[in-house]
């Protein structure tokens, strides 16, 4: 049965509802100990703004008629699976790390689009997947403990001090990334080419370089703690 | 004298160089690439922007925005698609020029007529937002809380074709803007708050990841349909001589000066736009070759004019844009929305305060547009032979990196805390599903942004207001301005429905 009304603005109605009915179950939060007096509370802009909505997003439900177009099939799935590897992401960060989890999404959405017009392998994708896995993980553990040497060998005083600044580290990751990508590409790329998957290689190429440099640049340049998950290194 | 000195010195960093020069190659792959805009260009750099210090933060988001906004007429010159609205009056003679053979020229004149546009307008905005930051002197609680008000209609006017949905979507980003702590009382004001109490929420809601993920994420979910389109195979046109003759430039110095002048302005009146602008411009360009007795070329034939007006007139709308948005806060559109937002994360708040208190660091924001417009010239002349290969890169292989970018963005925010930046990560989500979901039901994004920047400021200041009269309205409806600002609001929704009546009958 085809529905007659839009969901967007029902459900918008719906929520308009909700936060009416939270904003007045709260408490009103008038300024305290407040001798002048005449503060009108915390809870009359949000209950306008409730009232608002509600009366908008009902009046465009009841006046606005679906217009029979749907979503394609294969579009819906799209969505669907991006949502899903989104979500993966989300509440798997904190536990497999940045390298790992972004490396999944990063390849699995690159694969998914790229071969949109072709036959997809399961087997590709999965082995695929997990090389590039692998070759990123192993990466970033060869590019760390490089890091990390120059940085204890500075501090026993083996190198100049420079060796253990963070800029140095981060231009040395930088380097090695770049030099990395470009082994990558003539190495493995090529072998996957030759083998008929340009666009498995391609997938595979740009994770790898894609995840590098984002880690580079955030946790070597910015210091940002990417969270290290399973490769603790 | 001295302020400028100290503003000199804010930006005289290699590094405020090196990351201008980054932003604006970064804007002009952004803006050439159609589907992607200088909008999200200008959310998805807040992180690091965050990262440096203000002065080079604000340059990289300046840089970001004028090249986006120049390099849009690359796909338009090249393939005939504007990269964004902005472009789309020069798609007609760019496209022509191409198939002569002159594309190198187009878009070579097309480059020279940003810097002028983008430098021309700087000098306007100089001028003038200082002197309108003044007039706000005059402004107590009850005329900001108005001018937030004119703020969210003009953009709930000029963000889609119906209006109703705009305020709708402001509506949703006051409510949005209202999560947190009590602005007066400092009362905890979220749902579930027992749950919610020791989220990151409990300080409201993250402003960069909701602009991420309304500009970012949705933008990665809203392409997929496109995606699933087979990708014709676009082919390069031979680019030729880039430079355009002094002479004929020289020449066109009437649709210059009115180019710059209508795209200033259009840029300056909040609401408007650069789309309006740049076939404004053209228009009075065709006007003023009709008089020029033969001296210059009419545009629509495939000439530089028809390239130059709309160009100079769309960067030109960047610098007018600045005016009403580092002066009163208020945006001519999305991505001055996004960049009112932007400073404020960066520490800067726009209005009297701003021009009073922190003068050299005015002047360092009009440096380092100066720098940005100066970069993104020399830079989009350095890579005229080689942009329009970034046309050849597919949105299959882009989109993919724009996600785990916004991802990656709000990430960063949280710092050393891995809870907070993975909270963070997942408001970006969220609010990307919430702009996929309107766009998709085409209710604009950009009021959203805008009540959540506004929303804290109107609900404060209305609140004093009415304490200032003692529980009344008394201070709103006796101030001169706040009828102004009231009256021009309603005049805003009054014109907006008349206008979108009238193409709805034709």
């Amino acid at each position: 049965m085809k529905s007659k009304i839009k969901p967007f603005p029902a459900v918008m109605t719906v929520i308009s509802i909700l936060y009416l009915i939270y904003v007045r179950s709260n408490e009103d939060t008038v300024l305290v100990a407040d001798a002048v007096g005449g503060d009108p509370g915390g809870k009359l802009l949000p209950t306008i703004l409730g009232i608002f909505m509600l009366a908008g997003f009902l009046y465009i439900t009841i006046k606005e008629r679906p217009d029979g177009k749907r979503e394609e099939k294969g579009t819906i799935v799209l969505f669907l699976i991006t949502l899903g590897v989104s979500l993966a992401y989300l509440f798997l960060l904190k536990y497999a790390g940045f390298i790992l989890i972004s490396t999944v999404l990063v390849f699995a959405l690159e694969y998914l689009y790229t071969t949109i017009d072709e036959e997809r392998s399961l087997k590709d994708g999965l082995l695929g997947g997990g090389g590039t896995l692998i070759v990123t993980s192993g990466a970033y553990l060869l590019m760390r403990f490089i890091t990390k040497s120059f940085i204890h060998l500075a501090r026993i005083e083996t190198l100049p001090a420079i060796f253990s600044s963070s800029v140095f580290e981060g231009c040395i990751s930088l380097a090695f990334v770049v030099l990395l990508t470009v082994v990558f590409y003539l190495t493995i790329c090529r072998l996957l080419k030759a083998k008929g998957r340009p666009m498995l290689a391609k997938s595979c190429l740009i994770t790898f370089a894609t995840v590098l440099l984002l880690f580079v640049i955030f946790k070597q340049f910015f210091n940002v703690n990417l969270a290290p998950g399973l490769l603790n290194y | 004298m001295s302020e400028f000195l100290q503003g000199l010195g804010l930006v005289s960093h290699l590094s405020t160089l090196i990351w201008c020069a980054f932003g604006s190659v970064l804007g002009i792959i952004l803006g050439a690439l159609p589907g992607l805009t200088a909008t999200m260009g200008i959310a998805l750099v807040i992180p690091i922007s965050y990262q440096l210090d203000t002065a080079t933060g604000i340059g990289l988001l300046l840089a970001v925005y004028c090249g986006a906004v120049a390099g849009a007429s690359i796909p338009a010159i090249l393939l005939g698609i504007p990269g964004n609205p902005n472009a789309i009056a020069t798609v007609e003679d760019g496209q022509l020029m191409t198939k002569k053979g002159l594309a190198g020229q187009a878009l070579g004149g097309a480059v020279i007529a940003s810097l002028i546009g983008g430098v021309g307008s700087e000098i306007f905005l100089i001028f003038f937002s200082p002197l309108i930051a003044k007039m706000t002197l005059a402004f107590g609680p009850a005329e900001k809380c108005t001018l937030a008000l004119v703020g969210i209609v003009i953009i709930a006017a000029v963000s889609g074709k119906d209006i109703l949905k705009g305020l709708l979507m402001g509506a949703l980003g006051f409510a949005f803007a209202f999560l947190g702590p009590d602005p007066m009382s400092g009362a905890l004001r979220i749902p579930f708050a027992d749950l919610l109490r020791k989220t990151p929420l409990a300080n409201g809601l993250d402003l960069t990841s909701t602009l991420i993920g309304l500009y970012g994420v949705s933008q990665v979910f809203s392409e997929l349909g496109s995606l699933r389109k087979k990708q014709t195979a676009k082919v390069c046109p031979k680019i030729g001589k880039v430079f355009p003759p002094f002479k004929k430039v020289a020449s066109m110095w009437k649709i210059i000066c009115s180019s710059l002048g209508i795209g200033t302005l259009i840029g300056a009146i909040p609401g408007t736009g650069a789309s309006i602008a740049v076939f404004m411009s053209r228009n009075a360009a065709i006007g003023i070759c009709e008089h020029s007795k033969g001296k210059l070329d009419q545009p629509g034939t495939g000439c530089l004019e028809g390239v130059f007006a709309p160009e100079v007139a769309n960067n030109a709308v960047t610098g007018g844009a600045l005016i009403p948005a580092l002066s009163l806060g208020i945006p001519g559109d999305s991505a001055t929305a996004v960049l009112i937002g932007a400073l404020m994360i960066n520490g800067v708040t726009p209005g009297y305060a701003l021009f009073s208190q922190n003068m050299p660091l005015v002047y360092s924001i009009f440096l380092t547009l100066l720098i940005a417009n100066v970069l993104m010239t020399v830079f989009q002349l350095a890579g005229v032979r080689l942009y329009p290969k970034v046309l050849l890169i597919s949105q299959r292989v882009l989109m993919p990196i724009v996600l785990i970018l916004s991802f990656v963005g709000p990430y960063a925010l949280a710092g050393s805390s891995i809870s907070k930046g993975v909270f963070y990560v997942g408001t970006a989500l969220f609010m990307g599903l919430v702009g996929y979901f309107a766009k998709k039901n085409k209710y604009p994004i950009a009021p959203i942004v805008l009540g959540l920047i506004l929303g804290g400021m109107f609900e404060e200041q209305f609140r004093r207001g009415v304490k200032l009269g003692a529980g009344t309205l008394s201070r709103f409806y006796t101030s001169p301005i706040c009828w102004f600002f009231i009256a021009l609001s309603i005049v805003i929704v009054v014109s907006t429905i008349i206008r979108n009546r009238k193409n709805q009958n034709g």
